[in-house]
């Protein structure tokens, strides 16, 4: 992030203490705008809590945090008509109507949506055509569109998203992610909270993880699942190989699977390796670069995941 | 305004704020149907208490009777459900981020109550006038009495210290369910707490002056009833005469300490979900 931008969330040694239990400790955060930032973290790690730290919702035991430049305890009514926001399962008046309760919401935000913007936001998240039935009557997916389509009616510059995706099906959340995409191309700023790796890693462009309230990993996607030096390669007959390889100088492979080795090597030495497993006529059916993905990084920043201890 | 709309849109549309609207209205209903049927079917008895109830301005304390008995309750469970339900369907979580002051959704909620509780006692007040000259017609007598006619300004006094008990009972009951986060559990003991501070009246003793009752009896049956042997017995409580308007006063004083308790706690409490 440019050092003359300043930051959309800037969090500094952001806590929260529930009498014996230190639900997050110390946080520090920058989120620049536009990004699509994602905040991974175990059950009970503390993402939830801090959302509501932001939103207003709880009070923190220490430290600040600004939205948007604006102090989130002292300035909050700068912030609010600024941000849009979902926290866990999105809740709704059941006796109304989606429409209607989307109007509630903007008039909550001191807004008055015309039909034809009501019309647009259930479009927006393919409700358009139940957007006049009672909520009581929605699925769970519907309510997370809804939700959505709850966050949008101020026309926000930030999004807070904590588990967008729950409940939803395989389409649905194929369409999530395209909307959340589709958001971040138009500048948006979202605060992603999710326990999808899968969908994280390939929405968001920044990362957080986050155990015990401590930020474990922080950075740009590209940078932390950046590809490593470990390959992957199918063979015919793996002690063979095994024996060739290990042979080679700076070479360490070891046996994954039935008819899998792992080695770790350069990468300007495998055209030599490939050379000398042919030689040796050992058959090589296929070698795959090793690429870090978000669960690893994910397991191996939160492997100690018990829960939350007592601070 | 837009709080406020948004709070009347949800009041308006709720079934169970539907229900008990009809409760307060059927219950008027209920009062001079049965005066005049039980006056047309057994004339002897019913009648001559029929046409001592049914003319104006008579009729009146009737639909007052019901609606500071039943707007107790009912106000206590519209505010504690008001409120309550955005603590049971985690709504709180939905809103609150959207402006910048907390207490302001309180005062919309307050305040839509207060008009709400108005609508009410209106419309008992329309459909009881209505039956009243329905029934003086079948029943025969008078549609108004030889005596003196209330003037409007005492009409209107009347009406709205009519509403000062459901003030009261509204605004205990915001400040309970907030700190219990339970619209059942701030209605119960709104109710029943106050219901019993009232039935504790006789035995205050010097304390009386600066309890909620017999303050509020005193100023009903002094302004809404006119009814000088109630007077003299809620007098007993106090040991003395005390004033309508300083009794208004001390209960306004009570309206005004919840709804500042409510709002002190409301604004500083975190909101977990439900």
């Amino acid at each position: 992030m440019p050092t003359d931008t300043p930051p959309a969330i800037a969090i500094r040694n952001l806590t929260k203490r529930y009498q014996n239990t230190l639900a997050v400790d110390h946080l520090t955060l920058d989120i620049a705008p536009g990004t699509l930032f994602g905040f991974l973290g175990p059950n009970g790690a503390g993402k939830t809590t801090t959302i509501c730290m932001l939103l207003g919702l709880v009070t923190p035991t220490a430290g600040t945090a600004t939205i948007l430049g604006y102090d989130i305890l002292r300035e909050r009514a700068r912030i609010a008509p600024r941000i849009g926001a979902i926290v866990e399962v999105p809740a709704f008046y059941s006796y109304l109507t989606g429409a209607q309760n989307l109007d509630v919401f903007a008039r909550c935000s001191t807004i008055t949506l015309s039909k034809a913007r009501i019309a647009a936001l259930l479009d927006l998240v393919g409700l358009q055509d139940r957007g006049h039935e009672r909520v009581q009557g929605y699925s769970l997916g519907m309510k997370q569109r809804l939700g959505i389509a709850a966050t949008l009616v101020s026309n926000p510059d930030i999004l807070f998203l904590d588990e967008p995706t729950n409940g939803l099906d395989p389409i649905g959340t194929m369409a999530m992610r395209q909307l959340l995409l589709r958001l971040g191309a138009e500048g948006y700023t979202i605060f992603l909270s999710s326990h999808q790796l899968r969908e994280v890693e390939q929405v968001c462009s920044d990362v957080a993880i986050i155990q015990r309230g401590v930020v474990h990993v922080h950075g740009r996607v590209r940078d932390l699942l950046a590809p490593s030096d470990q390959y992957a390669i199918e063979v015919q007959s793996v002690p063979e190989a095994l024996t060739v390889l290990n042979a080679y100088p700076h070479v360490n492979a070891v046996r994954h699977d039935d008819g899998w080795i792992t080695i770790t090597s350069p990468q300007q030495e495998i055209p030599a390796l490939v050379r000398v497993l042919s030689q040796a006529d050992v058959a090589i059916y296929q070698i795959i670069r090793q690429q870090m993905t978000l669960e690893d990084l994910f397991l191996g920043a939160t492997k100690d995941a018990s829960p939350l201890r007592n601070g | 305004m837009n709080l406020w709309r948004a709070e009347w849109m949800k009041t308006i549309t709720r079934p169970f704020n539907q229900i008990l609207f009809l409760i307060m209205v059927v219950l008027v209903v209920a009062f001079f149907v049965v005066a005049i049927m039980g006056a047309l079917v057994a004339p002897d008895r019913m009648r001559p208490y029929a046409q001592q109830v049914l003319p104006y301005p008579q009729c009146l304390a009737t639909i007052a009777q019901v609606a500071v008995i039943a707007g107790q309750l009912i106000a206590s469970v519209f505010v504690a459900h008001s409120v309550g339900s955005e603590y049971s369907g985690d709504t709180w979580k939905m809103i609150l981020p959207r402006y910048g002051r907390r207490v302001a959704f309180l005062i919309a909620k307050m305040g839509v109550a207060l008009v709400s509780m108005i609508v009410v006692v209106l419309t008992m007040l329309i459909v009881g006038l209505a039956l009243s000259w329905i029934g003086t017609v079948l029943v025969g007598g008078a549609l108004a009495s030889n005596g003196e006619l209330p003037r409007t300004s005492e009409l209107v006094l009347g009406v709205a210290v009519t509403l000062l008990p459901m003030l009261l009972y509204g605004s205990v009951a915001l400040f309970v369910t907030i700190a219990t986060r339970s619209a059942l559990g701030g209605a119960v003991l709104t109710f029943f707490g106050v219901q019993t501070l009232a039935l504790l009246s006789p035995f205050y003793g010097p304390l009386a002056i600066v309890m909620p009752y017999p303050h509020l009896p005193n100023i009903i049956e002094r302004w809404v009833f006119r009814d000088a042997d109630a007077v003299s017995y809620v007098t007993r409580d106090f040991g003395y005469s005390v004033s309508p308007l300083l009794s208004m006063g001390v209960v306004l004083a009570y309206c005004g300490g919840a709804l500042l308790a409510a709002s002190v706690l409301f604004h500083h409490r975190d909101m977990t979900s439900a």
